[in-house]
């Protein structure tokens, strides 16, 4: 067997179990329900999969992930609104496989191009700039994101948030 | 501390295991869709280009205090799912099995497996054992490098001065990396493929900056040789200050030369090269002028004099390109200098920049040829950087040579993440010159120093005299940049013997002791001028600890590594071993990510 091959089922034993927490969360904070998210989840392995994708750290490898699931639900949104409606106005999630709480609902209801940039930031712990060379945009653009969804969230929630 | 509410409703997104174990069973069930369908199942194809997306560094780390934390480190609030991994391996390793064969259905080129590996995989089709596919490296390579003629000891009494020019290439290092992430290890690198200055020089150091009016600042540490006990190791670093990248010039033009022959029509040459300009066009300054020229069987002027604030036109030019054809590098070499001529800027940054695999086989062939003309056109204050892509058929020994003739620095991408290094975080030190040059010249004294041995810098090497010579080109420097140099330094009281030949009319070469173990000389133009500059620092025993800092031991790391990978004659006691202790005792200390994946890719090395 190749060196390269085993090396490369080796990684892909670990990458699902290290993964898949992560890549269903940002799926379904973009599909906001649990069927598509669970698609959405599926074919970014595929991809990573098919892309022989090489990873060098944990890290970089959930870069890679949280970015191909981004853009990978954004296209799924973007094909499905040319079909029907706009993203905007997409219909409330039927899904309640969760105890939902308001923070939930304000984070799903975020226009798609914060999603990924609040995970990364509330949830991950990630900096603005480390979260503009992960997802390869310019760091003014993702403070600009995040103070503009920050201050959404603040209006739905109430509070200072943090 | 974040927001605990926005904490908690991502946590409740949290997949049970049933969750889980359905998304792998659809996983598990797409893989045989595609193999019933001869690869082209109801899974969307991966994209086509960024096969070689990989993250290799550039993500410092800082704590909710602000305080650094090692890279590496999990953010606090991050959960893994341990239960579950046991189960996703057996079915990951079945899934790998399955999906390998494929990959060349696919279309894709994959990133491990060099290009003639995956046409027999493709051939052999979906039951192609995998173990038949497996090809040596050498065997369908016809990468070139040039021979390396290491230095070995010599007795200061013979000879005292070491003159060598400066650089600040790093392409071996990415190179090197390329060919480890294929799959190869100690032993397979060609002869010639892996230069110890490249390594040294690839990564950041805590130097000092220059103070005044020097070009340098100078770090010298020298401590006990870890590889041979008869020597010492002295790790002298050299910083350039740091410019931010918009006061750095009056102004830059750029000209991008672009080889688009048919040995470029590869996701890991053109298709990174146009990925690559996406993190370039966010950095430039607005003012900028971007030119692109490209060449195959003719050259192409597709972009004259663009501003770089029209971001878009510069990405849609380069997106246009596509690659077919011969490769006329000497054409396409003269119409850059021609346009770069034409747009050239007094006092600016004058610059073309070649992306190649090195493969020009129409025109100028012969490295000679190309040389004088390169070496000709410098003359105009125009510099020549080369960044070099791909595998299989790249020149190494074309590149080096273009970037060295045209004062330009050499860099290889061998992924996004390399490019954003070099046109991203390092845009200054890759763009802008601060020094022309730069030659540097250390002299031992003999009360102290018997006898010493250059690592590295084997093709950098001038004669003494030549130090003095002002009409000899030498090395480069950017803003910012950081070269390490290292000696190892056989002292008098040393038990290793060292063949001097003595001469017979009798030489004073006692030395004084005054307590200089050795002196360097530095001498380098302003940028565009004639105008020399002169520099000296002196070092002994106040610069000899037994308690060495991170940076010299990474540096010895690295070199012993070299001399392992390179079996080099004067590797001593070096293992693989020390090399992982001595690396793991310095990211202990918290360190980047570039000499992380450096231990990362010593140990895939040896496996």
């Amino acid at each position: 067997m190749p060196a390269w091959y085993s090396q490369a089922a080796h990684d892909l034993e670990a990458i699902y179990g290290r993964q898949v927490s992560t890549v269903y969360k940002v799926c379904y904070s973009y599909m906001r329900n649990a069927p598509d998210a669970e698609d959405a989840v599926q074919n970014v392995f595929m991809k990573a999969i098919n892309a022989r994708q090489c990873f060098q750290s944990e890290q970089h490898e959930q870069a890679w992930f949280v970015r191909v699931a981004a853009n990978h639900c954004k296209d799924l949104l973007r094909a499905s609104a040319r079909k029907s409606v706009p993203l905007d106005e997409a219909p409330e999630p039927v899904d309640r496989g969760y105890e939902r709480d308001s923070a939930l609902d304000a984070v799903l209801a975020l226009s798609p191009k914060y999603k990924d940039t609040v995970y990364l930031y509330y949830y991950e712990g990630y900096t603005a700039d480390e979260i503009a060379r992960m997802l390869g945009r310019n760091a003014s653009t993702v403070r600009s994101h995040l103070s503009e969804a920050r201050s959404i969230l603040r209006e739905k929630l109430g509070g200072d948030l943090l | 501390m974040k927001d605990p509410r926005i904490v908690n409703a991502f946590d409740s997104l949290e997949p049970s295991d049933e969750t889980k174990k359905r998304m792998l069973d659809g996983i598990m069930a797409q893989t045989q869709t595609q193999t019933a369908a001869g690869g082209e199942g109801t899974v969307e194809k991966a994209q086509p280009r960024p096969a070689v997306i990989r993250y290799d560094g550039a993500h410092t780390r800082t704590n909710d205090a602000g305080v650094s934390v090692p890279p590496y480190a999990k953010p606090k609030r991050r959960k893994r799912t341990i239960a579950y991994v046991a189960a996703a391996a057996a079915c990951l390793v079945l899934i790998a099995g399955i999906s390998m064969p494929l990959l060349g259905s696919f279309g894709m080129k994959a990133q491990m497996a060099d290009s003639a590996e995956m046409e027999v995989a493709m051939d052999g089709g979906a039951e192609a054992p995998m173990s038949t596919a497996k090809a040596e490296p050498e065997d369908f390579n016809t990468e070139e490098y040039n021979a390396i003629d290491e230095h070995g000891f010599t007795s200061t009494a013979s000879q005292p001065f070491s003159t060598f020019a400066a650089d600040v290439d790093t392409a071996s290092y990415a190179n090197w990396r390329r060919m480890v992430t294929q799959g190869y290890v100690l032993g397979e690198f060609p002869d010639g493929a892996l230069r110890v200055e490249e390594f040294l020089n690839y990564f950041d150091y805590d130097y000092a900056g220059p103070q005044g009016d020097d070009l340098f600042g100078v770090t010298a540490t020298i401590s006990d040789c870890p590889w041979n006990p008869d020597t010492k190791l002295l790790v002298m670093g050299l910083q350039t200050a740091e410019v931010p990248y918009d006061q750095a010039a009056d102004g830059n033009n750029l000209v991008f030369l672009i080889d688009v022959s048919g040995s470029m029509d590869d996701p890991s040459k053109l298709g990174l090269l146009k990925d690559s300009f996406t993190y370039l066009v966010e950095n430039l300054n607005p003012t900028d002028t971007v030119s692109i020229v490209t060449y195959s069987g003719e050259e192409r002027v597709v972009l004259e004099g663009e501003p770089a604030e029209n971001k878009r036109s510069i990405l849609r030019a380069v997106d246009s390109l596509e690659a077919g054809g011969s490769t006329n590098g000497e054409a396409g070499l003269a119409m850059a200098y021609k346009i770069a001529n034409e747009y050239y800027l007094e006092g600016g940054n004058n610059r073309i920049i070649l992306a190649s695999d090195g493969d020009l086989n129409v025109g100028m062939t012969s490295e000679s040829e190309l040389s004088d003309f390169v070496s000709q056109q410098r003359e105009s204050g125009i510099y020549l950087s080369v960044l070099g892509f791909g595998d299989g058929n790249y020149k190494d020994n074309k590149m080096e040579t273009l970037a060295n003739d045209g004062n330009g620095n050499y860099h290889y991408i061998d992924c996004l993440a390399e490019a954003q290094k070099v046109l991203g975080e390092d845009l200054c030190s890759t763009m802008v010159t601060v020094a022309d040059d730069v030659k540097l010249q250390l002299e031992f004294n003999p009360a102290y120093v018997k006898g010493y041995r250059q690592i590295g810098y084997e093709n950098r090497e001038l004669s003494a005299d030549e130090f003095l010579d002002d009409r000899v080109d030498a090395g480069e420097v950017g803003a910012g940049h950081s070269i390490t140099v290292a000696y190892e330094l056989v002292m008098v009281d040393s038990a290793m013997e060292l063949f001097e030949s003595e001469s017979r009319y009798g030489s004073d070469q006692l030395g004084v002791e005054n307590g200089e173990w050795f002196a360097l000389d530095m001498r380098w133009k302003k940028p565009g001028g004639d105008v020399v500059q002169e520099a000296s620092h002196t070092f002994g025993e106040g610069d000899y600890t037994t308690e060495p800092s991170d940076d010299w031991t990474f540096a010895a790391a690295v070199i012993e590594y070299c001399m392992i990978a390179t079996d080099s004659q004067n590797k001593g006691d070096s293992s693989i071993m020390e090399v992982l202790e001595m690396v793991d005792s310095v990211l202990e200390n918290g360190a980047d990510d570039y000499r992380r994946e450096f231990r990362q890719l010593v140990s895939e090395s040896t496996e």
